[in-house]
């Protein structure tokens, strides 16, 4: 099945994700239809437990849906195997968590080096890239650092050059800014936002913060695992 | 490429000190355990296993060297008559007491051959001639007994079993396991210096001529002797290494110690690679997330153990190295061929890799929401 419009990146198309069953069932996403354009900065909101990072996982393939499509670039991605799934996130799907999820012994070089290895750049290619992509965030002075010895706002943009490192179109944040104080927040999302616009990316964020809705392209909001408004 | 597996390893310093203590006392437990199994299993049989014959022709019912009883020496004549026997001789073994330097008493085993043909004879000689035992109660020691036989020059005498002796040859490579210092003298000497009757021996070796099979001699020889048994050199160095491993359980001691340092060290280094892996599942978890395979954590891991093993083996053998230069200082032997040394690295790699075994499976099982919990 083809997206209905070129310029769509992801699609969901009745996508319902269920939790175990019976009685006990928890019905995390019901029947979400989407779609997303590239080069587009979304803020999804919505309360604890009303869904948001399982439509996020559904979307970054860590999730097979109960039932309904998950399309991304036209190709139907919730119906490749479990085996076909990595090289659809190492190729296309960047991720940014909220803990931001660095390896304890790994400087901030190394660890783009890494993830660059990971997506198949190897050697000084991979190092020159990792230099630039730090670089392009502001952290030239903390190529070497561990992320002990890193703040949290910093932390948090190693992990979204670690995101962008091998160039992915799709770029899903949960909760980037929960553990940041104000004003590395919002330079986060000013990021984020940035990456869209200048670099045409997707960039799809769930957030609880109200402060930053205004920098976003498009507000969703997801209560009881339903897509409720889009504005 | 960054290693995250070494990145990880080194970072945590403790952690990997703790893993290494326990692969080196692994290694140093199976190394000197498997060392000192060898050179008992080669002691048992060593003069088996120098002697130039191809059978050995015992009393009935023998179950190793050592314990070597009489039988009439008529049976030499016999073995030499059967078709395909090249030459037989006489071999004596017999327990006695030495007199040390200070007085005091050493039970040693004597062996007696022919000094003119020398079948039997020792084979690594320090000092002096072999053929020399064929004067009046003359003997030749081994120089890894002197601590306990006394420093005795060429020349010096003593006595074995109260009878005056005098030593005219120091050997090397000679050493009886079972704690009694084997002395060479001439066949005739032993029954001098012993109890046993003339007319007896303890052995009789042969030598297969060309063009028969061993095999088929030692059966001809089973068939014309009777009240004896006749073994290959091989199968009577087989028994003998059997008895004293398997019927008295003194190389299964000794294995089953080197079988616990093995437990001990996958023990160890499984809990401090499954808790280094339980730490850091979140980041495994990220990686997952941005498209690592099973397989690509499964190399972090495996590496991990590799890199382990490598380090913990040469910690291992260089405190295995002053351990048994500590051992040869008090007199103990450990044999380690280079083909054992490869072989304890092989076990200390699986070892690791079997401690990752539980890790590998909790890495396949990481739930991909874990990565998105704060």
């Amino acid at each position: 099945m083809a997206c209905h419009d070129a310029q769509t990146v992801v699609r969901l198309d009745r996508v319902s994700k269920t939790y175990g069953s019976g009685e006990s069932a928890v019905h995390a996403v019901q029947d979400v239809s989407l779609e997303l354009a590239p080069g587009r900065f979304y803020i999804l909101m919505g309360p604890s437990g009303s869904g948001k990072t399982t439509l996020l996982m559904l979307m970054g393939c860590l999730l097979k849906p109960t039932s309904g499509s998950v399309f991304l670039f036209n190709e139907e991605v919730s119906a490749l195997g479990e085996g076909k799934l990595p090289r659809v996130r190492r190729e296309k799907v960047g991720f940014i968590f909220q803990g931001f999820n660095l390896f304890p012994a790994l400087t901030a070089l190394e660890t783009i080096e890494a993830t660059l290895n990971l997506k198949g750049l190897r050697g000084e290619a991979a190092r020159e890239k990792a230099r630039e992509l730090l670089t392009h965030l502001r952290l030239e002075k903390r190529f070497h650092h561990l992320p002990e010895d890193l703040s949290g706002g910093e932390k948090q943009r190693v992990a979204v050059a670690r995101a962008l490192a091998g160039d992915p179109p799709i770029i899903l944040a949960d909760e980037p800014t929960g553990q940041l104080d104000s004003k590395s927040g919002r330079l986060i999302v000013e990021v984020l936002r940035d990456l869209a616009h200048n670099e045409g990316r997707l960039i799809f964020m769930v957030s609880h913060d109200t402060r930053i809705l205004g920098l976003a392209d498009r507000i969703l909001e997801i209560d009881d695992g339903r897509l409720k408004d889009q504005s | 490429m960054v290693s995250i597996a070494r990145k990880n390893l080194f970072h945590d310093k403790i952690r990997f000190v703790v893993a290494q203590a326990g692969i080196t006392l692994a290694v140093v437990l199976i190394t000197i355990q498997i060392g000192v199994y060898l050179a008992f299993l080669a002691n048992t049989s060593v003069l088996i296993d120098h002697t130039e014959a191809d059978i050995w022709v015992t009393a009935r019912g023998l179950e190793n060297f050592d314990f070597g009883r009489p039988f009439s020496e008529k049976k030499l004549y016999e073995v030499r008559e059967v078709p395909g026997v090249l030459w037989a001789d006489k071999y004596m073994l017999a327990f006695g007491y030495w007199k040390t330097p200070t007085g005091s008493q050493e039970m040693v085993q004597m062996v007696g051959f022919n000094p003119e043909t020398l079948v039997g004879a020792p084979w690594d000689i320090v000092r002096g001639n072999p053929q020399d035992v064929k004067y009046f109660n003359s003997v030749f020691y081994d120089q890894a007994e002197t601590n306990r036989l006394g420093d005795l020059p060429i020349g010096a005498e003593t006595e074995i079993n109260n009878r005056r002796v005098r030593v005219v040859g120091i050997t090397r490579g000679a050493r009886s396991f079972i704690q009694s210092p084997y002395i060479f003298t001439s066949f005739k000497n032993v029954l001098n210096l012993s109890f046993i009757n003339k007319g007896n021996t303890v052995y009789v070796l042969a030598k297969v001529a060309p063009g028969y099979s061993v095999q088929e001699v030692k059966q001809r020889l089973a068939e014309n002797l009777k009240d004896v048994d006749v073994y290959t050199t091989d199968e009577f160095s087989k028994k003998t290494r059997r008895y004293w491993t398997v019927n008295t359980g003194m190389g299964t001691a000794l294995l089953a110690v080197a079988l616990l340092g093995l437990v001990i060290g996958t023990v160890i280094v499984g809990n401090t690679i499954y808790t280094a892996t339980t730490e850091h599942l979140k980041e495994f978890g990220t990686f997952k997330a941005m498209g690592a395979s099973n397989w690509n954590l499964y190399k972090i891991i495996i590496e991990q153990a590799l890199v382990n093993s490598v380090v913990g083996y040469g910690m291992g053998m260089f405190v295995s190295y002053w351990v048994i230069q500590a051992m040869r200082k008090g007199n103990l032997q450990v044999l380690l061929p280079w083909p054992v040394l490869v072989g304890v690295y092989v076990v200390t790699a699986l070892m690791c890799l079997g401690s990752s075994v539980l890790s590998i499976y909790k890495v396949t099982k990481i739930d991909p929401a874990l990565v998105f919990k704060s």
